[in-house]
């Protein structure tokens, strides 16, 4: 049955709703003349063929008056959904516009804090650790601490040789693990 | 007759119900947040490796800082897609 459906109802995209109307309040109007006024004597004459064509336009009426109020909720429900649809699609983008900016700042902030890091340590290995110490606000002790700290890193650095075998397993460690996808 | 009225009417009101369906339309998958100046998804990148002729501590020290960041870089993109998509959720999910 289904399938039939819509080759019915196809007939409401150009039918005008007043025809629909029309059909149906003349089905009820004749459905009420054929049966209930059937006393009267021009109705009564013609009463069987009153009651069948009002039963057929009231069935046709009413199963289009029930296409169009179906209709009209399947436009309201549909228009409903796309403008719903239009403001979640914003939403999105002006989401994405906001995490993307996000996401740059805090990288940027992790570049900056990874190279002053880098550049700190650079000048203590090259500086003089009296005059660096002189240029930092610090108390006498903590100066006294942090100039001994920059002499041993000094020293570290002139005398330390770094095994290539221990320079191995960092890489190795570094390595990305077999299997994992490359970007 | 009469029968045959409530048949044919009962058969006809059927009909109502079998209008089709309201429209299951919903909105477009989300694209994802990209890179400001590449314009791509962000990737993590591959981590540094120390060169194998390195003879000083400050080299390998500089190496395994520029690995912390590119650690944290992708932590803050794991981070960022989580962000992502919860609040992606949160939308689609609105009514």
């Amino acid at each position: 049955m289904c399938p039939y459906i819509n080759t019915y109802m196809w007939m409401l995209s150009f039918l005008p709703d007043f025809v629909i109307h029309l059909i149906f309040i003349a089905g009820v109007l004749g459905t009420i003349a054929g049966f209930v006024l059937g006393f009267i004597p021009m109705i009564s004459r013609y009463k069987l063929p009153i009651q069948v064509i009002s039963l057929v336009l009231l069935s046709a009426g009413l199963w289009f008056e029930g296409g169009l109020a179906n209709e009209a909720r399947y436009k309201a429900e549909h228009e409903r959904l796309k403008a719903e649809i239009v403001r979640k699609e914003a939403e999105a983008k002006a989401l994405n516009t906001k995490l993307s900016a996000a996401s740059a700042e805090r990288d940027a902030a992790i570049a900056d804090r990874g190279d002053k890091i880098i550049q700190t340590v650079d000048r203590y290995i090259k500086g003089d650790p009296v005059q660096i110490v002189k240029e930092i606000n610090l108390s006498d002790e903590e100066r006294a601490k942090l100039q001994q700290q920059i002499e041993e890193l000094q020293k570290a650095e002139k005398e330390c040789k770094i095994p290539s075998l221990l320079i191995e397993q960092v890489n190795a460690a570094a390595e990305r693990p077999q299997g994992a996808k490359k970007p | 007759m009469k029968l045959a009225s409530i048949v044919i009417l009962t058969f006809l009101l059927s009909g109502c119900s079998m209008m089709p369906k309201l429209t299951s339309a919903k909105p477009k998958f989300p694209e994802p947040f990209t890179d400001q100046k590449t314009q791509e998804m962000p990737k993590c990148e591959d981590l540094k490796m120390v060169p194998a002729d390195t003879n000083n501590l400050s080299s390998v020290f500089k190496i395994i800082v520029e690995n912390y960041t590119l650690y944290w870089k992708c932590s803050n993109q794991v981070d960022g897609w989580k962000e992502w998509y919860e609040e992606q959720k949160k939308i689609y999910d609105s009514k």
